[in-house]
């Protein structure tokens, strides 16, 4: 019912905002120069405020978003969701010709449906040089502000230090049946560290570690980061690298090592083609991938975007690219429930 | 056969009072026989007669049924209503309303101790329903019958598992008065055939005088007086019994002297010098009250010759069919008399009266015995 | 009375029916239609409009993958909706209809497991019960030296468990409303025909309760059927899938199958549908099942005899081990900077920071805030439409009555993010203000908790005789105020075990919140999804242990009160 009045109407402002950016390149946006920075405060103060659509980890962004708001006087009202629902909420809204949201923050898969969707525009910024470059996307309509990388996490007092894997072939040790944990959702890690391994080498070697040592599936890597701490996943196989490191802070029994190869997925920010606030929310990225903003995500123990900042972990990390995870996406997604999955218990 | 003995039973009320319904409660019950609690409500009979049942749990007494003790503070003796095998017919008949008429009247023969075969479940479920006339019905939904089938639903599934004693609370109060006579016979008949001992509770006097073999008329938790329904009825103890139980007149005396023979007292009262009787000892000068039941007073038009005559002036006449109501002034009191419908009397007219001195009973006045 | 005095009483009456039909109408429709037509339309996209397609059904149907599925969320929803019903429904019949010692205590204790959150819940009997590192499993095996593992609870068994646990007080609230409407008599005349305590609860109480009894499992049921986390948590580790995850997975792809997930989605609205029009069935049945008939209807308890002990033993087992279990695990984790197995070094390591930091945490306030709103209009709200639409598909003829009952059940089976973007896109296109505010918020626990209202009120609803009615409109009494003086008031056990349902399962609700709400709506659930997801678990057991006290206060000085004032009684 509501479908039919909405095909018609949503369509249109969709097409309209899509010939709008168009037909009329927001100059501020893909204007570089030092002059737009200078400019670029005092339009934004003028607009006061901005929409913010994040799935990053509430205390963390608000650490961030915090610094932003004490330097320019902007407030920034921060939604926040799962990546997923991040996602839906932003297309949603856009089909339905409702602009509120200035700038998103979610996971570089996300971002590359949204550019896909056309739901974001390009920007020219002086920073990107700094970025990683494989991580930034060639399209320029959103930039990489950290990365996520999976390391592996272990319960130090269930695993000595000397038992520790050197490889992922270390992990088929019988020593290890009954000790691994893997989080349920991690299938672009999968297919892109089987990539990198090598197809066959690679489904060869997960598909021995479930069989022969089990892989406990955990649904959601602070559940699984929880459960090493207590105990329960003495070995957790995928573990974003922030969550062990916050607990070793607090004295947990925990500590993570990264196994070769490394694999990143990056998380970044982009501006909406349709933003209310455009100067607001291009300072506010412009402030995220900076060197000040940088440095914030390093604080939180963030592996982040920027080589001009400190990395806290030492490897060739291997960036996934979204626009080939998101193509191949179906046939890791099987790949990963039939090896992983299905058979980890 | 049924012996409760000093039996109390409180319970907390929906605001949380307390409240004493049973005090001090005693009486007998030979086999066979069908015993009524008879009072107005809120006296304890019910409660009494939930006790006996085991759906209250009283706070000291003893309850014992053909010598066994089924509830008794002093041994700590509390046998569950479930185990005393009694049958009891409730107000609102209680009628499972999930079950047709047979499976009603089988119910306390599959849940019994006794285990019973399908089939002899079946013969004895149609003998209750026979007996009680429901046998064309059996197949029939609870719900969709009629309150008097109903209440022999209720009698049927009681007598299926042929009780040691039936408890009958106000079993005949929701029907219509015509059906509610056709089931008193009944209950009699059915009572006497199966010579199954029974306490019956009711507010309805004509029930009680009708059905039992012996009446305990309750006031406020307590028994009155006990006794055959004709005692009950010819010799209340006090004026509250007089009063419940049939229609009577009260007249105020004060005793002269005793006469030669037992218990026969000559009074002064409004209506001159009377005759009547007393069951305890009474000495002049004591003051008296005197009931005389309406039927008790015979009404003429001419002198009658003998005791306890006096004249009166007739004020109203009710014709009620089988007999006529006189409201009659004399002494300065209104009296009610009741005579055969043959008599011919009209308003206004002067008429003697004679109250025969067996039937002017001395009443105490009940209220020592209220608390 | 005028005959247009007489008019207008009676369009009063259709005006509130109607009223009240057009809001259960608008609040399932929307959802409903969103769901039906979705399923048959490709993902739409900015390169590909939607199509109509077919194929969403025949990829949900077409694999033996999916039978499989489907076997074991049958298993495990018939498990847990069981058990569920046989621990609640033991519960409510001790509390109302006998007189175990202390009771009164014990029905605010009942709804603990209510309160707590979904994932503390379950991660709490992870540590009770977990081969590994479970508390319970390391005491016995402790003192049997062995090391036999007596508790798994990744199994579908101990999924069972923990569902079942959980979503217990929702059957002890349904059952609490229709056994404390039972005519005593009925149960006493059994006592006197000889029938023991149990078979009385069997073969009258239970039977009298029938309605309410499969109203009550048809809910557990249906819920179990839609639920994921338990699945999630217990059941993913041992390869136990369930057709929910089916229907995430659809959403999670690239472009997002929603048209899949509805698909999938119309299997739980077949199985909702028949079990609605089977209790339509029975309700046609007459006024087998009225047992209010205000005849003498004093409400009274069995007296167990020494057999209370024994219920009240079972009392204490439950509480200490069921419900004291997990809650004390919870103060366990919430007294630590981490979770840390029980031990004398973790003992040492006792910390009040926890609830310093949750007490100090700015969010919280606007949060509960919101969510008291919400979950208390809407809980309030839900009540009183449903019992007109309860009294329309129970009293009435109106013909198709029971497509009303369905349709204010429906919502049962919607994955809540369906419902979630249904309501979206349908607040988002249909502009009247509601999108961006709370009141889309109060809108969607409306639709979804909707069946719940239905269910607390028909289960009183049938217990009512017609003719306590019957005699109030022949006392003079227009149908407005016989509802308001004679039906409310009956209804109140049903009202009031509803409306605490919904306030506490509002407080949780996060699938629909988290996509619904806008900077300054935030509610409870979204702050605590965040708080877990921050990997805040010792702050996170913190505000639950909070919640609990706090819940637990509120029904305490509700219950003294309507003792005071006499409300507890019918």
């Amino acid at each position: 019912m509501n479908r039919l009045n909405i095909r018609p109407t949503c369509f249109l402002p969709m097409l309209l905002a899509a010939g709008l950016a168009c037909a009329q390149p927001a100059p501020l946006a893909l204007d570089d120069s030092p002059a737009r920075a200078q400019r670029l405060p005092d339009a934004a103060r003028a607009e006061g405020t901005l929409v913010f659509y994040t799935s990053l980890n509430e205390q963390n962004m608000a650490y961030v978003v915090a610094a932003f708001e004490k330097k320019y006087g902007i407030k920034v009202r921060t939604w926040r969701s799962n990546a997923d629902r991040v996602l839906q909420r932003m297309l949603t809204e856009f089909q339905a010709g409702r602009f509120e949201v200035d700038v998103v923050h979610p996971g570089s898969g996300e971002l590359e449906v949204l550019y896909r969707e056309k739901v974001l525009q390009k920007i020219e910024s002086q920073q990107y040089k700094h970025l990683l470059p494989a991580a930034m996307p060639a399209h320029h309509e959103w930039a990489p502000t950290f990365l996520s990388v999976w390391v592996q996490a272990y319960n130090t007092n269930a695993v000595k230090k000397e038992d520790l894997p050197r490889t992922y072939e270390d992990l088929l040790n019988p020593k290890w049946k009954g000790k691994l944990g893997i989080e349920a959702g991690n299938d672009d890690w999968f297919g892109k560290i089987v990539s990198e391994m090598g197809e066959a080498r690679g489904l060869k070697l997960f598909r021995e570690m479930a069989e022969n040592n089990g892989l406990s599936v955990r649904k959601g890597h602070t559940l699984l980061s929880n459960l090493v701490i207590s105990g329960e996943v003495p070995f957790a196989v995928t573990m974003y690298n922030y969550l062990p490191q916050a607990g070793k802070k607090k004295g947990a029994p925990v500590d993570w090592l990264a196994l070769d190869p490394v694999i990143a997925r990056a998380n970044g920010v982009g501006v909406a083609r349709r933003a209310p606030h455009p100067a607001a929310a291009l300072l506010f990225y412009e402030f995220l991938i900076s060197e000040e903003g940088q440095q914030l995500f390093a604080d939180r123990d963030y592996v982040p975007a920027s080589r001009k900042v400190k990395w806290p972990i030492k490897a060739d990390i291997k960036v996934i690219d979204p626009a080939v995870s998101l193509d191949q996406s179906e046939k890791w997604a099987k790949a990963f429930q039939e090896i992983v999955l299905k058979r980890g218990r | 056969m049924l012996k409760v003995d000093a039996l109390c039973t409180d319970y907390t009320d929906a605001h949380g009072r307390l409240v004493h319904a049973v005090q001090e409660v005693s009486f007998e019950v030979g086999t066979g026989k069908l015993f009524t609690l008879l009072g107005p409500s809120g006296c304890g009979k019910t409660t009494t007669l939930r006790s006996i049942a085991g759906l209250e749990r009283p706070q000291a007494g003893t309850i014992a049924v053909d010598g066994t003790v089924v509830y008794s503070s002093a041994q700590g003796v509390f046998v569950a209503p479930n185990k005393r095998s009694f049958g009891m017919v409730f107000q609102s008949y209680a009628i499972w309303p999930h079950m047709n008429v047979f499976q009603n009247a089988a119910f306390p023969l599959e849940v019994g101790s006794r285990r019973m075969t399908k089939q002899a479940i079946r013969e004895k479920v149609m003998r209750v329903l026979h007996t009680v006339g429901l046998e064309e019905l059996a197949g029939r939904e609870a719900t969709d019958l009629s309150g008097g089938q109903q209440q022999r639903l209720a009698l049927a599934r009681a007598l299926a598992m042929e009780p040691r004693l039936l408890l009958l609370d106000e079993p005949l109060s929701n029907l219509d008065a015509k059906l509610r006579e056709r089931m008193r016979f009944e209950l009699k008949r059915l009572q006497h055939e199966l010579g199954l001992t029974t306490v019956y509770v009711t507010h309805d006097q004509y029930e009680a005088l009708a059905l039992s073999h012996e009446i305990a008329v309750m006031n406020a938790g307590r028994i009155v007086q006990i006794g055959t329904p004709r005692d009950i009825y010819e010799r209340p103890r006090d004026k509250f019994v007089a009063d419940f139980v049939g229609s009577t007149n009260f007249i105020e005396g004060t005793v002269v002297a005793s006469e030669n023979c037992a218990h026969r007292y000559r009074m002064q009262t409004a209506l001159g010098v009377l005759l009547a009787e007393s069951a305890s000892r009474l000495t002049s000068g004591d003051h008296a009250l005197l009931s005389v039941r309406p039927e008790d007073i015979a009404l003429t038009l001419n002198v009658p010759a003998g005791d306890n005559v006096c004249t009166g002036i007739v004020r109203a006449i009710v014709f009620l069919g089988e007999f006529l109501d006189f409201q009659i002034e004399a002494g300065g009191q209104m009296l009610l008399v009741r005579c055969h419908p043959t008599v011919e009397v009209v308003a206004g007219q002067t008429v003697y009266l004679q109250l025969s001195p067996e039937k002017c009973i001395v009443v105490t006045e009940p209220t020592s015995r209220w608390k | 009375m005028t005959t247009t005095d007489t008019q207008r009483r009676i369009e009063l009456k259709w005006v509130i029916v109607a009223v009240a039909i057009a809001a259960v109408a608008y609040l399932a429709l929307v959802p409903l239609a969103f769901l039906l037509w979705e399923s048959f339309f490709t993902p739409r996209s900015v390169t590909r409009a939607a199509e109509f397609t077919l194929e969403n059904y025949r990829t949900a149907y077409g694999s033996l993958e999916t039978v499989r599925l489907f076997v074991n969320s049958l298993q495990y929803a018939t498990g847990s909706a069981l058990f569920a019903f046989v621990v609640g429904t033991l519960l409510a019949w001790m509390n109302e209809r006998t007189n175990t010692p202390l009771k009164t205590l014990f029905f605010a204790l009942s709804l603990i497991p209510l309160i707590i959150p979904g994932v503390l819940f379950t991660v709490a009997w992870i540590f009770l019960g977990s081969p590994k590192i479970g508390i319970l499993n390391m005491l016995l095996q402790r003192l049997f030296e062995t090391d036999y593992v007596f508790f798994n609870v990744y199994s579908m068994w101990g999924m069972v468990w923990v569902d079942g646990l959980h979503y217990s007080p929702m059957a002890f609230l349904l059952m609490t409303a229709a056994f404390r409407s039972m005519e005593p008599a009925l149960e006493e005349s059994a006592m006197m025909c000889g029938a023991g305590v149990l078979q009385t609860l069997w073969r009258i109480t239970l039977k009298l309760a029938w309605p309410a009894v499969f109203a009550t499992l048809l809910i557990l049921f249906v819920r179990a059927l839609e639920s994921f986390e338990v699945p999630a948590l217990l059941g993913l580790p041992v390869g136990i899938h369930v057709f929910t995850s089916s229907i995430y997975q659809a959403i999670h792809e690239y472009p997002s199958q929603v048209g899949l997930a509805c698909a999938y989605g119309v299997t739980l609205l077949v199985i909702t549908t028949a079990g609605i029009y089977l209790q339509s069935r029975l309700t046609g049945r007459g006024g087998r099942y009225s047992t209010i008939t205000g005849k003498g209807f004093r409400p009274r308890v069995i007296d167990l005899g020494r057999w209370r002990y024994l219920t009240a033993a079972i009392f204490v087992v439950y509480f200490l081990l069921i419900v004291a279990l997990p809650f004390l695990v919870l103060v366990w984790s919430s007294l630590q900077k981490f979770y840390a197995p029980p031990s004398l070094a973790a003992l040492q390591q006792l910390t009040l920071d926890p609830y310093r930091f949750i007490i100090a945490y700015p969010p919280l306030l606007p949060a509960v805030m919101n969510t008291l709103l919400v979950a208390v209009g809407s809980a309030t709200v839900i009540m009183l439409i449903t019992s007109v639409i309860c009294w329309i598909t129970v009293r009435t003829k109106l013909p198709g009555r029971w497509l009303l009952d369905m349709l204010a059940s429906v919502p049962l089976v919607f994955p809540g993010i369906v419902l979630g973007l249904a309501l979206l896109i349908f607040y988002l296109n249909f502009k009247v203000g509601v999108y961006g505010t709370l009141t889309i918020l109060f809108l969607a626990y409306l639709t979804r908790f909707l069946p719940y209202g239905m269910r607390y009120n028909t289960t009183s609803m049938l217990q009512i005789h017609r003719e306590l009615e019957e005699s109030a409109m022949m006392s003079g009494s227009t149908w407005s105020t016989t509802f308001v003086r004679i039906l409310l008031p009956l209804l109140k056990p049903g009202l009031i075990a509803g409306w605490i349902y919904i306030v506490i399962v509002s407080t949780r609700e996060l699938s629909t919140s988290i996509l619904l709400y806008s900077p300054g709506t935030e509610v409870v659930s979204v702050v605590i999804w965040e708080l877990w997801e921050n990997g805040q678990y010792v702050e996170l057991s913190a505000l639950g242990v909070m919640f609990i006290i706090g819940l637990l206060t509120l029904v305490l000085t509700a219950q003294l009160l309507g003792r005071r004032f006499g409300l507890r009684e019918v």
